[in-house]
């Protein structure tokens, strides 16, 4: 894994492709390494659809390797959604994939003159382009097929749907999963977009006759490895809590807290909630010949996902997580699973974010398009978007724009991006990094519960609003450095709580690469990508007053605890003081 | 004031429940223990415990509802109470129709956040219980308890066994939701201690405001 292939999508006579070192971004995987390229080789100014900018998809360090949860794929570009700097990720197979074909990255650059689309495959024996126009405004499951029949049924796909082609605010990259099905989406602010505006539909990846990485090595490999399974393992979270309901498992949970965003953000709990829980699908999963426990990708042992079959007894789609539930679900006052499941498999096959399309159509019924809780209408309202009609236009759009179009005042976006499933007027903190976090309103910018394993906790009361700045800042700070390393985010619980399996992690790392970091060294990894994101939304003109919450949170009370979002504009600017 | 058996006071909601002459239906099932899974639902709405209440969430939990201590301490790691996150279950008070939900630890941020006294619990200040500090009262109350997650499987039994108060619609989903399951898997049916076939029970409980369940298992 020690090159990046750069795909000039402009070249004169067609794409043209080249091979080279990693050279100054070595050392960097993940997130880490998009979001030094976006910063390092993008104009900020740049529109995000231009050929000015560009595409990277980066597997983690231990990607390839065979180093349990390291299948994590990060995207990044200049979002279309936010305008600012983005990193997106997925799990699915192909960051293994990548890894054990030898790439640190691909990065598609420039734009065909024309609106030809192109397909790339990369395999042992390289890397070809090719126009293939039969492809335009396939969904994503009709695509991965006929890739199956041309290819084979060895490969892996990334992917963009129609809305990806569209350019459409809220599209998405699919990732392939185990069953080469597209249900792994690097979700968030907008990348399908561009990589539509790079003419590129999909990329198969084949590794077939590739081997697995080797470590420097071996045996201290192999050993932190074993204490890292262990230490998954043994952990209530990601041991058994996840494994058998998976991400849903919060439903209830936060909607007892009243910090469950209900009907467009109107209330913070939503009366029928038990009937979308996790509980509820794993049990309905299970009745249907489903699964309740199943991995996203070889290497998994967590197996958060699942499989979600129709009445019937047939595939629909992937368990849908719980960001999902929440935005089709409680979020537009919909409690029947099944409505819910379909609209994510049309979200993962027309290629859109759950959360922005689940966000958008909160605010369409807001706006009277739809009545709140009609999951018929829902499903109408998503399949405007695949087929982009002049309203699928506008709902594909996101949120943002849905709420201005019309002439909605609660839209509940930071940056343009949707918040997810989390009321910020309910756990306070999760604002704080709403408004702060480089990538708009994201829940996973301050995911890895590690800060004090890292080092970055500090001595800060919790229960001061600086506290609150403080802890969200050094959260944001652990999943940069997370998010760099290509682990699946779901490993902070263990991380958290097990020092020796976060010293597990690095001592994989260090025994892979010859390397000694220490969690020091991975806090500055945190730092420094940070600060690469912070700068290149500075120089694309945000500023200090594009770090805020809309004002409905700081004015309008959350029933049942009546709350408000009370941390003041100058404790959320001392957030980037470090 | 009135008192109960035990001569702790009875609050007014109490005596109103009191007054209401129509005595609750009693049912038991006698299920094969593999269908006490298909309570789950019941559980994520809310059970309801007659109780002594006015203790603190400790005695309620572990002496009431018997759960053993060493549970509590290391397997419960989010409470609610009255919908707000309790750090310390030796210092909140249940009272009389209180609401407490009980889950095993919950992935994520969000689910570190409400974990109990944990290290980011400052990042939920506005929605954390707050102990007033007034002594506790004993009295005979009613208390909804809601179980998530791995407590449904590992609490949920105890409950059902010791007996709880539900919704009669509630329970006539369920019965209708996993019919199969049950016809096969129930050895007998009692309702006010008289036997009654499944599909009549099921078609009563509609008119059923409240019931009070028991269940008995086998495992054969």
């Amino acid at each position: 894994m020690d090159k990046i292939l750069r795909i000039n999508m402009g070249a004169d006579g067609g794409p043209q492709f080249s091979e080279g070192p990693v050279g100054d971004y070595a050392g960097l995987g993940g997130r880490a390494f998009t979001s030094a390229v976006v910063a390092t080789e993008v104009p900020a100014s740049c529109h995000p659809l231009s050929a000015e900018n560009k595409l990277g998809i980066a597997p983690g360090l231990l990607s390839g390797t065979t180093a349990a949860m390291s299948g994590r794929l990060s995207v990044g570009c200049k979002s279309p959604l936010t305008g600012g700097i983005k990193e997106a990720n997925a799990g699915g197979q192909a960051a293994q994939v990548l890894g054990r074909l030898g790439y640190a990255a691909i990065i598609l650059e420039g734009k065909p003159k024309d609106g030809t689309l192109y397909k790339v495959l990369i395999n042992k024996d390289g890397v070809k382009i090719a126009a293939d126009n039969s492809l335009c405004m396939l969904g994503n499951y009709d695509l991965v097929d006929k890739m199956k029949s041309e290819f084979g049924d060895k490969i892996t796909c990334i992917s963009i749907g129609p809305a990806g082609e569209m350019k459409m605010g809220s599209a998405s990259i699919a990732v392939t999963d185990m069953e080469q099905r597209p249900t792994r989406h690097a979700g968030r602010g907008g990348v399908g977009a561009v990589m539509g505006a790079k003419g590129v539909k999909v990329i198969v990846l084949d590794d077939t006759d590739m081997s697995m990485r080797a470590p420097k090595d071996p045996d201290k490999f192999k050993a932190a490895n074993q204490a890292w399974v262990a230490g998954l393992r043994k952990h209530p979270v990601t041991g058994e809590g996840l494994p058998a309901y998976g991400t849903n498992v919060l439903t209830n949970v936060i909607n007892e807290a009243g910090a469950y965003p209900t009907k467009n953000f109107m209330w913070g709990r939503f009366d029928t909630a038990g009937k979308i829980s996790g509980e509820t699908q794993a049990e309905t999963e299970t009745a249907r010949g489903g699964k309740a426990t199943h991995g996203c990708h070889r290497g998994c042992i967590i197996r958060c996902s699942g499989i979600y079959n129709d009445k019937d007894g047939k595939f629909l789609t992937k368990q849908p997580e719980y960001e999902t539930v929440w935005a089709h679900g409680g979020n537009c006052g919909i409690d029947d699973l099944d409505a819910i499941a379909m609209l994510d498999r049309l979200d993962d096959d027309f290629g859109v974010d759950t959360i922005e399309m689940g966000a958008t159509i909160a605010v369409a019924m807001e706006a009277g398009i739809a009545e709140f809780g009609d999951a018929e209408a829902a499903i109408r309202l998503v399949k405007e978007v695949g087929k982009g009609t002049p309203l699928g236009r506008v709902l594909g759009s996101g949120a943002a724009v849905t709420g201005k179009v019309f002439g909605v005042e609660r839209v509940p976006v930071v940056k343009g991006q949707a918040m997810p499933a989390y009321d910020p007027r309910g756990v306070q903190g999760i604002g704080v990094t709403y408004a702060t976090s480089t990538m708009g309103a994201d829940h996973t910018a301050g995911y890895a519960v590690a800060t004090n394993i890292l080092g970055v906790g500090g001595n800060v009361d919790p229960l001061t609003p600086e506290g609150q700045v403080e802890l969200s800042r050094n959260l944001q700070i652990a999943t940069a450095a997370v998010d760099s390393t290509g682990m699946c985010l779901f490993i902070a619980f263990a991380v958290l709580d097990q020092p020796d399996t976060f010293q597990a992690l690095i001592d994989m790392i260090n025994a892979f690469y010859g390397l000694s970091l220490t969690a020091d060294d991975v806090a500055e990894l945190g730092k420094k990508v940070l600060k690469f994101e912070r700068g290149f939304n500075e120089r694309a003109g945000f500023s200090s007053k594009d770090d805020r919450l809309p004002d409905y949170f700081k004015n309008e009370k959350l029933p049942p605890h009546n709350v408000t979002f009370t941390v003041k504009d100058e404790e959320l600017d001392e957030l980037f003081n470090f | 004031m009135l008192e109960d058996s035990t001569g702790s006071p009875v609050p007014a909601k109490s005596i109103s429940r009191m007054m209401d002459k129509t005595p609750t239906p009693r049912i038991v099932l006698d299920l094969h223990e593999k269908l006490l899974s298909r309570f789950t639902a019941l559980f994520s709405k809310g059970v309801v415990v007659e109780a002594r209440t006015g203790c603190t969430l400790r005695e309620f939990v572990c002496e009431q509802l018997r759960v053993p201590e060493e549970y509590l301490e290391q397997r419960i790691q989010t409470i609610f109470l009255n919908g707000k996150a309790v750090d310390d279950y030796a210092t909140a008070i249940v009272t009389d129709g209180a609401s407490l939900a009980l889950s095993a630890a919950m992935p994520g941020l969000v689910g570190a956040v409400f974990r109990r006294g944990g290290f980011y619990a400052g990042l939920r200040n506005t929605v954390t219980h707050q102990s007033d500090g007034s002594a506790a009262c004993a009295m005979a109350g009613s208390v909804t308890v809601k179980l998530f997650n791995l407590t449904v499987k590992e609490i949920g039994p105890l409950m059902l066994k010791n007996g709880v108060r539900v919704g009669g619609k509630d329970l006539q989903g369920l019965l209708v939701q996993f019919a199969d399951d049950f016809q096969s898997g129930c050895r007998q049916a009692l309702l006010d201690d008289q036997p009654i076939s499944l599909d009549k029970l099921t078609g009563r409980l509609a008119t059923f405001d409240q019931v009070d369940l028991r269940i008995s298992e086998s495992s054969d």
